[in-house]
């Protein structure tokens, strides 16, 4: 890891970016959010957490249009980058990995 | 209609987001609040919109602070520059900080007192409604006595059912009190009706409140308690007290820390009022009225009552209502033991002179900052050809002077209160260290720092505020000038207080020693009871035969104390009210008091001094006889004094009778006050075993009665010399400044031939003519001043020119002696050196 540092929520968001692939923008990766995890998620939380993946380099974005229901603001679109790609396919190797050298037991003594 | 979000998180949102995320998050917050409002309502989304917005303002979110040059870290660099400044510039910032040191702990210490004495009282509940009741002094015309007979009282009580309370307190004569071996001698002791602690809002600190006034039980104050009992819960233990010749034992049912109270009341025994009975028949009692009670209408009726008991009835009597929080000025009812008083005068003074040492530091400080200031003018003309805008420029002055203050302020708090126990010491003061702290102290405190500051970053900024390029150019004498006329003032609050305070000493000093005509070297011991008499009489015929003194008498009283006064009738109807006492045939002779004129060999009878004879205008006095009490005059002594020096020479009656008194003086001129006193005090021991050994000195009581002169000559003194200090700190560092600029001239001066001398005389006379400048303005104004304080006195010290003179010589050769230190270093210095410097 080391070269790819992701937060657990940062995570989410790169990933929610990548699943709403194309239509990924602050108000509908809220939504997915909230859906999938079941969890509330602020807009400065959101916010703050896009802003930092962007000036990481993981994400980029661009101005979509504007639609009358927002007020005649634009919308920004998030799109995953290469390296945001490589980030999270980082994650999900260490991930595994770790998943993996769990012993058996450990995890039946869990379940049982 | 379409539901807007509110507009002020909105507004809100705009002000702090940075700018380039703006439009995204708004919209983002508009849609999800369009939405909410379909599923939860418009009200309940509003909610959420502005928690949203909340949520938001977190430091990623928050747009950058704008200028070219952040002030923030402008201000920091400031900060570091002015410690730079003081490190470099060590000995100015020395003598500012000292300077202003002086100043805070003198002003911190004076306003603290001043604004105690205002608050007296303050503590009593419902004080405005609060009065002490006063009737017309009988003795004396047109004085209100804050005295009320019992009987009027009781008649009161029985007959005026219109007020709300009304307490009641007596002087109890008390000589000792005791506990197994420890014993504290002329207790304060006062009997007092069961609802005084909660008239006053008293709170005990031992005991129940409501019950310790009670018969055979007694309120000690908590020094007593400390002294008797140390740290021994005294509530339920016995304590002897002794009066007179007899002695009984209380019950103490509680303890009261008066120190914590700002009373006029001061005392160390409190017992039920029937425990003793009042020693004078009277007592000075206290009313609380309703809101909408009409006092006026109530002292008229009270007064007007036919039925109302008097000592005299005349046309003068009166009854009055005096605030209780006048109590602690009213310095004519300061006579009782348990009351404190202060002189409104003092008062006054004390804030006047605060006002001078605040002037003068003000002053000072303005002036040693500007200098400082000048030394860095060429840093603040690079600031400005860097575009440093100006409100920075005075942002970092302020900076600067703040430091310098605050430091001053740490200063004076360490140093005020370690000089507490002085000051409460010399000016008979009562504070504790809570009281430097008070809001209103430290609110005085930061005003004036705020008033400091003020002064001198305008003044600064004036000064300095020239173009880069003349700040930037090394001009030696850059609006110095100024600087010497600042110490102008300085100088002449401090002279002004050099002249009151010498000239206050002297009147001090004539008190102390003027001849009153009569002796002060006598000693007054007073016994009471018909064996007390008996006591003193066998010990004056033992001092004489064994020679402890030469001259003793027996008496009821002394021309500054045990006096009484009487009324008398003339036969024309009007009234007069001499002072009188009696004695024996050696009173004359012991008390030093000439006789002007006297029947031959005629030793009893009647002495009156000459205003008495003026009085009555007699051309023939001897023989006359006593106008309303009968007796034939036999002699007429010279004036002398009597009680203080405010008043004026009263008629006075001396008896010399064959009787016993309770009083022996004891003339010790040319002997050891000691010795005198211990050969007594053994006789004394063996005649009356356990009666308390009570003396006065004359001299010592004189002094008390003049206890206000001293304490002003006191506080004067300390803040005069706390002036004077800062004056010259001032003189010292610019005369520095001045004189180091000039080490050039100096030089080149002594290479076309000046000698040492004529340098100095040159540099100091520039100087000395500030300092006379000072003197000419400071004389009227002192004169003045003093003239107003004198007025008091009915015989007081003429204002003599040697004062002045003193003065003036002393000021100009002390600043002589501080511009001399510099002039000499830099005289000294070798012309090739100065020259040579750039």
């Amino acid at each position: 890891m080391g070269k790819f540092q992701l937060g657990e929520f940062e995570e989410v968001v790169m990933l929610t970016v990548g699943v709403l692939f194309g239509n990924a923008y602050g108000v509908s990766i809220k939504k997915e959010i909230e859906e999938r995890q079941g969890r509330n998620v602020s807009v400065g939380a959101l916010q703050s957490a896009l802003k930092r993946l962007e000036d990481k380099g993981y994400l980029t974005s661009y101005e979509g249009e504007s639609t009358s229901e927002r007020g005649g603001r634009p919308k920004r679109y998030f799109n995953i980058t290469a390296q945001g790609k490589n980030a999270i396919e980082e994650t999900r190797k260490m991930r595994n990995q770790l998943y993996d050298a769990i012993p058996k037991p450990a995890l039946d003594v869990k379940i049982g | 209609m379409r539901a807007q979000p509110p507009k002020i998180p909105l507004r809100f949102l705009r002000w702090f987001c940075r700018p380039e995320l703006l439009s995204y998050i708004e919209g983002d917050l508009i849609e999800l609040f369009e939405e909410n409002v379909l599923k939860k309502g418009r009200y309940r989304s509003k909610w959420i919109f502005m928690i949203d917005v909340l949520k938001l303002f977190r430091p990623s979110m928050i747009k950058k602070i704008k200028g070219p040059i952040s002030t923030f870290s402008l201000l920091t660099t400031h900060l570091k520059s002015s410690l730079r400044m003081i490190r470099r510039q060590k000995f100015y910032a020395a003598i500012i900080i000292a300077s202003m040191v002086v100043t805070f702990t003198l002003i911190q210490l004076l306003t603290s007192f001043l604004i105690k004495v205002e608050e007296v009282d303050d503590f009593v509940s419902n004080h405005d409604h609060k009065y002490r009741l006063m009737t017309d002094d009988p003795f004396e015309q047109g004085r209100m006595q804050a005295y009320v007979l019992d009987k009027q009282i009781d008649y009161i009580r029985e007959n005026y059912p219109n007020y709300k309370d009304m307490t009641s307190l007596y002087l109890s004569g008390m000589s000792k009190v005791k506990r197994q071996d420890v014993f504290v001698t002329n207790p304060v002791t006062i009997g007092v009706d069961p609802n005084f602690l909660n008239f006053f809002d008293f709170k005990l600190i031992y005991g129940n409140q409501s019950t310790a006034i009670a018969h055979g039980e007694a309120v000690i104050s908590k020094s007593l308690a400390n002294t008797l009992f140390g740290d021994l819960n005294p509530v339920g233990h016995l304590i002897e007290t002794v009066r007179d010749d007899s002695s009984r034992m209380l019950k103490v049912s509680g303890v009261l820390d008066l120190e914590k109270y700002n009373s006029h009341l001061q005392f160390d025994i409190m017992v039920h009022e029937k425990s003793f009975q009042g020693k004078y028949g009277g007592a000075n009692s206290y009313l609380e009225f309703y809101d909408e009670s009409d006092i006026a209408e109530f002292t008229q009726t009270m007064s007007q009552d036919p039925d109302m008991p008097f000592l005299w009835r005349s046309d003068s009597s009166r009854f009055e209502f005096q605030p209780i929080k006048e109590a602690y000025y009213d310095q004519e009812n300061g006579g009782w033991p348990f009351i404190k008083t202060i002189s409104q005068q003092f008062v006054v003074v004390g804030w006047c002179v605060a006002a001078m040492i605040l002037l003068i530091s003000a002053l000072n400080f303005v002036n040693l900052f500007l200098l400082l200031s000048i030394k860095r003018r060429k840093e603040l003309g690079i600031k400005k050809v860097l575009g440093v805008s100006l409100s920075n420029i005075h942002a970092s002055l302020a900076i600067d002077i703040g430091f310098y203050l605050v430091i001053a302020l740490i200063g004076a708090f360490i140093f005020s209160l370690g000089l507490l126990d002085q000051f409460n010491f010399r000016f008979e003061a009562s504070l504790i260290e809570l009281d430097l702290f008070q809001p209103k102290v430290l609110l005085l405190l930061g005003a004036l720092m705020l008033f400091i500051l003020l002064a001198a970053l305008l003044y600064s900024i004036t000064r300095i505020n020239d173009s880069p390029m003349s700040m930037m150019m090394k001009s030696a004498d850059f609006k110095v000038r100024i600087n010497k006329f600042l110490l102008t003032p300085q100088f002449a609050v401090s002279i002004v207080l050099g002249i009151c305070s010498l000239l206050i000493m002297q009147q001090v000093n004539y008190i102390r020693n003027k001849p009153l005509g009569f002796d002060r070297d006598v000693l007054a011991f007073t016994a009471r009871g018909e064996e007390g008499k008996r006591a003193l009489q066998i010990i004056k015929q033992q001092v004489l035969d064994e020679r402890v003194v030469e001259k003793a008498a027996l008496s009821s009283g002394t021309p500054v104390s045990g006096i009484s006064k009487i009324g008398l009738d003339l036969p024309d109807g009007a009234r007069y009210t001499p002072n009188v006492i009696s004695g024996d045939e050696d009173l004359l002779h012991t008390l030093g008091i000439p006789i002007a004129q006297s029947l031959n060999d005629t030793v009893k009878g009647a002495y009156v001094n000459e205003t008495f004879v003026k009085l009555f205008d007699w051309e023939e006095p001897l023989g006359q006889e006593l106008p309303g009490m009968g007796g034939k005059l036999v002699g007429v002594l010279t004036d002398f004094n009597v009680l203080t020096f405010y008043e004026t020479i009263p008629p006075f009656i001396i008896n010399i009778k064959d009787e016993a008194f309770e009083g022996l003086l004891l003339n010790y001129s040319n002997r050891s006050q000691n010795e005198v006193l211990s050969a007594v005090s053994a006789k004394w021991e063996k005649l009356m075993p356990g009666v308390p050994f009570v003396y006065e000195d004359l001299q010592v009581r004189i002094m008390e009665l003049h206890r206000n002169e001293t304490r002003l000559l006191n506080i004067v003194i300390a803040f005069a010399s706390g002036g004077i200090l800062i004056a010259c700190f001032g003189l010292f560092a610019l005369s520095w400044n001045i004189i180091q600029n000039r080490t050039k001239e100096v030089g080149i001066r002594k290479v076309v031939g000046a000698s040492m001398s004529q340098i100095m005389i040159l540099l100091s006379g520039d100087f000395l003519k500030w300092v006379l400048i000072a003197f000419v303005v400071a004389c009227p104004v002192s004169l003045v001043l003093i003239n107003k304080w004198l007025e008091h006195f009915a015989f007081h010290v003429t204002i003599s020119p040697k004062v002045f003179l003193i003065v003036g010589t002393v000021s100009a050769l002390l600043s002589l002696v501080i511009v001399g230190i510099h002039v000499v270093k830099v005289a000294a210095i070798n012309p090739v050196q100065s020259l040579k410097d750039e």
